[in-house]
Order: structure tokens, then C-alpha cells, then sequence
């Protein structure tokens, strides 16, 4: 579906956003794409969608290159970036008109189209109200409908949720996952939660470089953070200072608990527990915490 | 893609004719316009449309790139130029729908000034192939400076310095004339062809050459060839 090799993007010569990508997505993949702030992630999906030219490498979707044709791309692919571009002074209905007719639908399949996404999107009853009148997540689901117009065979969802309230996020997840059961989709999130939720395989993407591609289940699995130990002690600061010399272990305390990282769970509860007996200290409770892709990530990116 | 083209036109006039926008640019321009109008006709003896076209000339300097900076500066500002350069258009369609529609509303502001002439027609006799070729030099020179404005427009996003530096850039068009005036021999030359205030003032003398057609063709296809490529960055 999606194959981008040796991909490199510069900005004015000098900062290298983008280095050495190689990545492909298969056709019907629900792909997340992870990195903290800066990463490079909107870089990479405005690239893909032809928003941004001038780079190295080649970028091609079923095939076709996106600088040697790229109308034809453009026209596969679905794009709602970070902050949807709204013309707020329209309806949402002139809007996704205009959207259409952009993407060269016209006259008899346009009303169809357009009221079919409208349903899917449940904005049937807004169509006739101003954008500038909607809620953030309502103007969201407007941008989800403007990406959703023509039928594309790649969406591309750059942080879909960001700036919602609780309700309206799931709201949006819930969209994304039904759209995902029809086609290809790349979400973009610095929401670890949200892209474990509705992503079985991730991207990682840190300072430019893809990290890792992987399924979530196997990167957990494969990799080397193996989880914390949390205990807690009456005295967590002289704990926490003693293990610390003890051990060679990443060690982070949190108000009366003490994470320690480590990579052999059960050999290493057994040296702590005998290192705090023989240290005469109290603690109310030692156990294992199973990584999560939030412990990976932050491995990795950390 | 005529038909992409027509979509950021149609999008274009809406935008223009569904807010107080255009209404309030031919407005100001016709009222002014009437203004200098009143002026000729009450300080000369004779019915002179030259005087007039003369002196609108200048406000098609300042009014002309102030309507056209909005074109893309706009779309820069909240963010939706994204969501014409990821759609299946080129940046082609986009500039030359954009600057269609910025024409249309001048072509309006350029129509309702017939009615000058329209009106002395009841009172006196008017060269009307004359007027023609004034209204054509006219209509040519509006059609260049918002090509220019347009430039500046696909430079920033900041419609105040790409006001401020389209009507400096016309402005600097326009006296160019004054190095024609302390030049000589080949640099004279050079400028006279350069400036657009000398090929215009062919037209307001009922001129109608086809090299001063040429320079402003030449004005706006190198507008909309620049306007692109900055598009594209």
C-alpha cells in the first residue's frame, strides 16, 4: 500500500527533520505513529501527502510515485491534519462541497457522497450550520468527514484527538476505529493510551530516525525494558538514596513509592528484598510492574 | 483540471461576495473614483476622460495589491492552504483560480465605471473606441498589480507586511518613470520599457500598441509563474 524508502527532508538546508525513513504499510494495517514532541511525525505525513516537496527518496502508494503523479496520489490518500483546515465563514456542507469537488467528484455522485460521510460522521443534522458556530469536536468530525471525502484508500489522521474533553475523544476513537475496519490508516499520536487502544502495530519515530516498527504486543515483549519494581517504604528518600547506591538500576521515587527499573524482575526483587532486610528497612510492599508501551516508549525516546 | 480551477474560483467568490469584502472594495474605489470624476469635470472646460484615467490609475496602485494579499497570506494564517495542497489539485489550479477570483471583483469595479462615460453620453459626443482602448489599459493594469499583489501574498502570512510590501513594490513600479526622466541612452531605454506607468499611459492616450498588450500579459504570466513556485515551497 504504502512504501517510502530512504526518505530524508531538510528545512532551509540545515535541520534534518527526517533521516534515513524506510517503512511500509500494508493495505487494511491500522498503523500508529509514536514520538514525542518534535519527533518529526507531522513532517513525515505531510510528506507522504504531498504537502511538503523537496525532499530525498521516494514516497509511492500502490505503486505510484508521489512526485511523478501527484494528483493521482493525492487522490488515494485522506489527510486531516493536526489542526483541520476549516473555512469557518462556510456551512459544513458548502465546505464538504468544496472539499468534493476538489477531489473531482461532480454533480450526481457529489449530494450522494457527501450525505453518506455526513451520516457516517453523525453531522446530518448540522450540514446547513456555519463551522465557526461548532464545537471543537464537532469541527473535528467535520475534518474527519473532509478526509473521509472520496472514498480514499489511506487515511491519515495526525493527532485526531488533541485539545478534546474525555467524552469527545472517545467519541472520535470510536469513529476511527470503524473507519479502520474499511481501509488503511496512519494515526498519529503522542498518546501512548489512545494508539495502544486503536493500534496493533506502531511506528516510533525519535529525532528525525524511525526507531522501531513493530507490533505492540511483540515490542513489549521483545523488549529489553522487562518492567519496574515498586516499593514502598516508610522512609522512601534514604530508600531510595540507599538502593541507588546498592544498584546499578534506573531508580525514580514518586511520593512514598520507588520505581526501579529492571530487566530480571524475579532475581532482582530477591537482592532488594534481602538488601533492605539486612539494612534493617521497613517497607510495606515490593511487587513487579509489567511494561507497558509507556515504559518502552520512554526506554526508547527516553 | 479546469474543473479544480473552477472549485477555487467558485470558493473564491463566495468568499468575496458573501462577505462585506468586495462590496466594500468596489465601494470605497467607485466612491473616490466618483470623486475625481466630479473634479475633472468641474475644473475643465471640456469633457476629458484622459484626466480621469490618469489619476485612477493611482488608486488601482494602492487599492489593487490590498485586495490581492489576502489570496494566500489568508489561507497561510488559519492553516487551510493545507488543505488545498494536499488535495489532487496542482499549485497551478490553486494560484490560477485564486487570482481569477481576485480579478472578478476588480472586473466588477472596472464595469461599474462605464457608467461615467455612460452618463456624459447624454450631455456630449464620446470617442467611444478611445474610451475602449483607456478602459483595456485599465483593466490591464489592475489585472498586473494584483498579480503582484499576489506574489507578496505567497511570501507571508502576515497580511500587514504583505500589504505594506506590494503597495512599496507598485509604488516603486510606478516611479520608476523618474529614472526614465535622469537617465540617458541604453538605461533609459531599459527603464522606459520596465516601467508600467509609461506602458499604461499608451492606452489612456487612446494607444492601442500591441507591445504595451505584451508587457502586461507578460506582468501577469510572471506573476502567476512566481505566485506558484513560492506555492510550492
Amino acid at each position: 500500500m504504502l512504501n517510502i524508502c530512504d526518505l530524508e527532508k531538510e528545512y532551509n538546508n540545515k535541520f534534518k527533520a527526517l533521516k534515513n525513513i524506510n517503512l511500509e504499510i500494508k493495505k487494511g494495517e491500522l498503523t500508529g505513529l509514536l514520538g514525542p514532541n518534535g519527533a518529526g511525525k507531522s513532517t513525515l505525513l505531510r510528506t507522504i501527502c504531498g504537502s511538503l516537496p523537496f525532499y530525498t527518496g521516494k514516497i509511492s502508494i500502490n505503486g505510484l510515485d508521489i512526485t511523478q503523479n501527484p494528483v493521482a496520489v493525492k487522490k488515494k490518500i485522506g489527510y486531516l491534519p493536526e489542526n483541520p483546515p476549516l473555512y469557518e465563514d462556510m456551512t459544513v456542507y458548502a465546505f464538504l462541497k468544496f472539499c468534493a469537488e476538489l477531489k473531482g467528484l461532480y454533480k450526481n455522485s457529489l449530494n450522494r457522497h457527501i450525505s453518506d460521510i455526513l451520516a457516517v460522521m453523525e453531522l446530518t443534522d448540522r450540514r446547513k450550520q456555519l463551522i465557526k458556530t461548532l464545537s471543537k469536536g464537532l469541527k473535528q468530525r467535520v475534518g474527519l468527514a473532509m478526509a473521509l471525502l472520496g472514498d480514499p484508500e489511506l487515511l491519515i489522521l495526525d493527532e485526531p484527538t488533541v485539545g478534546l474533553d474525555p467524552n469527545q475523544i472517545v467519541q472520535i476513537r470510536n469513529f476511527i476505529k470503524k473507519l479502520a475496519a474499511e481501509r488503511t490508516v496512519i494515526l498519529s499520536s503522542h498518546l501512548l493510551n489512545e494508539v495502544a487502544q486503536l493500534c496493533r502495530k506502531i511506528v516510533i519515530l525519535h529525532k528525525g530516525r524511525i526507531l522501531t516498527v513493530q507490533n505492540i504486543d511483540a515490542l513489549i515483549s521483545s523488549s529489553e525494558q522487562k518492567g519496574s519494581i515498586i516499593l514502598k517504604a516508610s522512609s522512601p528518600e534514604t530508600t531510595a538514596y540507599l538502593l541507588q547506591q546498592q544498584f546499578s538500576n534506573k531508580i525514580r521515587q514518586e511520593d512514598s513509592c520507588i520505581f526501579i527499573k529492571t530487566v530480571q524482575s524475579f532475581n532482582d526483587i530477591k537482592k532488594i528484598t534481602a538488601f533492605l532486610n539486612e539494612q534493617n528497612i521497613n517497607f510495606k510492599e515490593i511487587r513487579i510492574k509489567e511494561p507497558t508501551l509507556e515504559d518502552v516508549f520512554q526506554d526508547l525516546t527516553g | 483540471m479546469l474543473n479544480q480551477q473552477i472549485t477555487v474560483l467558485k470558493k473564491e467568490l463566495y468568499t468575496y461576495f458573501f462577505t462585506p469584502m468586495a462590496y466594500i472594495f468596489i465601494g470605497i474605489l467607485l466612491s473616490v473614483s466618483g470623486i475625481i470624476f466630479m473634479n475633472i469635470l468641474q475644473y475643465n472646460a471640456s469633457v476629458n476622460m484622459t484626466d480621469f484615467f490618469a489619476a485612477v490609475s493611482k488608486l488601482i496602485f494602492i487599492f489593487c495589491p490590498l485586495l490581492a494579499i489576502r489570496c494566500f497570506a489568508e489561507e497561510k494564517r488559519t492553516g487551510t492552504i493545507e488543505l488545498l495542497k494536499t488535495a489532487p489539485l496542482t499549485s497551478l489550479d490553486i494560484v490560477i483560480g485564486k487570482y481569477i477570483g481576485v480579478l472578478s471583483v476588480f472586473t466588477v469595479y472596472v464595469s461599474f465605471l462605464f457608467i461615467f462615460p455612460l452618463v456624459m453620453e447624454f450631455y456630449t459626443d464620446l470617442y467611444w473606441p478611445e474610451l475602449l482602448c483607456q478602459f483595456s489599459g485599465l483593466y490591464l493594469l489592475g489585472a498586473a498589480v494584483i498579480g503582484f499583489g499576489m506574489i507578496f501574498s505567497a511570501v507571508t502570512e502576515n497580511q500587514v507586511i504583505a500589504g505594506i510590501t506590494a503597495i512599496f513594490f507598485t509604488l516603486f513600479l510606478l516611479f520608476l518613470s523618474f529614472l526614465v526622466e535622469n537617465n540617458s541612452g541604453i538605461l533609459r531605454e531599459l527603464f522606459k520599457e520596465l516601467t508600467i506607468i509609461i506602458h499604461y499611459n499608451s492606452f489612456v492616450y487612446g494607444l492601442l500598441e500591441l507591445k504595451n498588450i505584451i508587457y502586461f500579459v507578460m506582468c501577469i504570466v510572471f506573476s502567476i509563474f512566481v505566485s506558484t513556485r513560492l506555492l510550492e515551497l
